[in-house]
């Protein structure tokens, strides 16, 4: 659908995407994840066609219709949740008929038909976030981009966004959606790690854990010996990271079983404990690259 | 005890924004806060630190009384929040010593100095704050606010859209000086930041619903699950839900 060649988007002094090729719209749900400043918003507003790259080429497939929802809140504020849908049906040529149908498909997918005479501007972050993606497919767009559709919004919200992201995927609508939050990965069928205006990777969630080069051990109940172990386990060569996550110890490293034995001794000298294998979570994954391309360097 | 709240309340009008909290926190404890937009968590921080009385109910917090002793209070706590309070314009350390002459800080040079070296700040100590990278930003906001040793850090999704290896320096820092018996309490609803906690306490609708170490939680509501080891975000999606119906207004 649309294909990055060596792009570059320079903001003045400041590199905000450097040298990207890639291709989007091939995945149902295409995960775009990235820290702060990673160049997240360049990139979406690049496929957007709201910016143009300072290098490179972007090419589009001829008559793409993309969705859009930004990572403010676009909708009028004063305008009932209703009101606003028919106002983008319109915008979008949709016939009374058509949009009617359409609003009603839409107000039951979000759950947002209880509120459909409620201002738009009273709703939660959540509520708000789903009616702006209403918005986006009222014309059941090609590509939906969104920006950040999870930022602040609660646990409970989240999952329900996500929802609604997938109705709109299973509807044959491709999506592009970013996020800050690495653990939202999950559900994506296809995720592009981003880190300063570099894509680190893009492969499929199952690629990324096949790929993963170390063992992760996670010794549970080691609150206590937090400290003591971390450094110990910090001057090992045959570990590769080792970290606190709560009172669970992450471990990683090549030499599986070497370290299991001595996780487990130190365990029952210590009272730590189970020592458990575990699979890489998406912060590990993550994590992984930033040390293999030497930004662990930077780490403080 | 260094949190200590029985039966802590604060209505405003009619609206109940914190219900009969009973909560302690020990000495050099994590403690997470977490619970949806609303759910109260902003109210009960805003007491603990001394800005809100409460309506019912009492507490101590190091000691001082939360009714009587709120000025007390104020001036032992740290606090940083998810939109660092720095100045854009002045340098690292001018930021630092900015915040030392907020918090009285005795011998000025000699804290400014050992927080630098102790969050690896020497190298950009003349750099303007607005330059620096997300995670570093964090590192200077996250230095101001303990600059006075406080005995008790309130913290605000402290590490929301910074990059995995800061985030983890960050809590090797928070984690170090816990140890050391500084108290800490994390606003967050970024579950996998709650993970990080030695304890967690969950709110809905100003009520405390849940409290415990994330293995209790898992253990605790394991039977109500099909997974073997739920995480923590199925974990409050989950007593969230038998809650009462949710309405779609702030």
């Amino acid at each position: 659908m649309i294909r990055f060649q060596e792009v570059t988007r320079r903001y003045g002094e400041k590199t905000a995407l450097k040298d990207i090729g890639l291709t989007l719209g091939e995945a149902g749900i295409h995960g775009l994840i990235g820290p702060d400043g990673a160049g997240k918003t360049t990139l979406i507003k690049l496929v957007a066609g709201l910016i143009h790259p300072t290098e490179g080429k972007i090419l589009r497939e001829k008559k793409l219709r993309l969705g859009y929802v930004p990572e403010t809140f676009a909708m009028y504020e004063e305008m009932g949740v209703a009101e606003n849908l028919h106002f983008y049906g319109q915008l979008n040529g949709l016939d009374r008929e058509r949009r009617q149908k359409r609003i009603d498909e839409l107000l039951c997918w979000t759950d947002l038909d209880r509120f459909a005479d409620r201002r738009a501007g009273s709703l939660s972050g959540g509520m708000k976030q789903k009616l702006a993606i209403a918005a986006a497919v009222m014309h059941r767009p090609d590509l939906l981009l969104l920006d950040e559709p999870t930022n602040g919004v609660d646990p409970l919200s989240r999952r329900e966004v996500w929802r609604l992201i997938q109705t709109v995927a299973r509807e044959g609508t491709r999506v592009l959606v970013s996020t800050q939050y690495l653990d939202e990965a999950r559900h994506c069928d296809r995720v592009l790690l981003l880190h300063r205006g570099r894509v680190l990777a893009d492969e499929k969630p199952q690629e990324y854990r096949q790929s993963f080069p170390y063992r992760v051990w996670i010794v549970r109940d080691a609150g206590g010996v937090r400290g003591k172990w971390l450094s110990q386990l910090r001057q090992e060569s045959s570990v590769a990271e080792a970290y606190s996550r709560g009172t669970d110890l992450v471990v990683w490293s090549r030499e599986a079983e070497t370290v299991g034995r001595m996780l487990e001794r130190w365990a029952q000298e210590e009272e730590a404990g189970p020592v458990e294998t575990g699979s890489p979570d998406w912060e590990d994954v993550f994590t992984r690259y930033l040390m293999e391309d030497g930004e662990g360097e930077e780490k403080w | 005890m260094v949190i200590r709240l029985e039966s802590l309340t604060k209505r405003f009008g009619n609206f109940t924004a914190v219900d009969k909290v009973h909560l302690e926190v020990g000495k050099g404890e994590i403690c997470g806060l977490i619970g949806a937009n609303g759910a109260g968590k902003t109210t009960l921080i805003r007491m603990i630190c001394g800005i809100l009385a409460p309506t019912e109910g009492r507490g101590k917090v190091l000691g001082y009384d939360m009714l009587k002793e709120r000025k007390a209070i104020r001036d032992r706590l740290g606090y940083m929040s998810q939109k660092f309070s720095l100045y854009p314009d002045l340098t690292v350390e001018e930021n630092l010593r900015f915040f030392a002459g907020i918090y009285t800080v005795k011998s000025v040079d000699r804290q400014v100095e050992e927080r630098m070296d102790r969050f690896g700040l020497q190298e950009i100590r003349r750099e303007q704050v607005s330059s620096l990278p997300g995670g570093w930003k964090q590192k200077v906001a996250f230095a101001s606010a303990t600059l006075h040793s406080p005995s008790l850090l309130i913290l605000d999704e402290p590490t929301s859209g910074v990059d995995p290896i800061a985030r983890r320096g960050f809590w090797d820092l928070l984690y170090g000086m816990a140890a050391e018996g500084m108290t800490v309490l994390v606003t967050t609803h970024y579950m996998d930041e709650a993970e990080r906690c030695d304890r967690v306490a969950m709110m809905s609708r100003g009520r405390l619903i849940m409290e415990g170490t994330v293995s209790q939680l898992r253990s605790r509501s394991s039977s109500s699950h099909d997974h073997i080891r739920p995480t923590l975000e199925e974990i409050f999606i989950h007593m969230i839900g038998e809650e009462s119906p949710r309405d779609g207004t702030r």
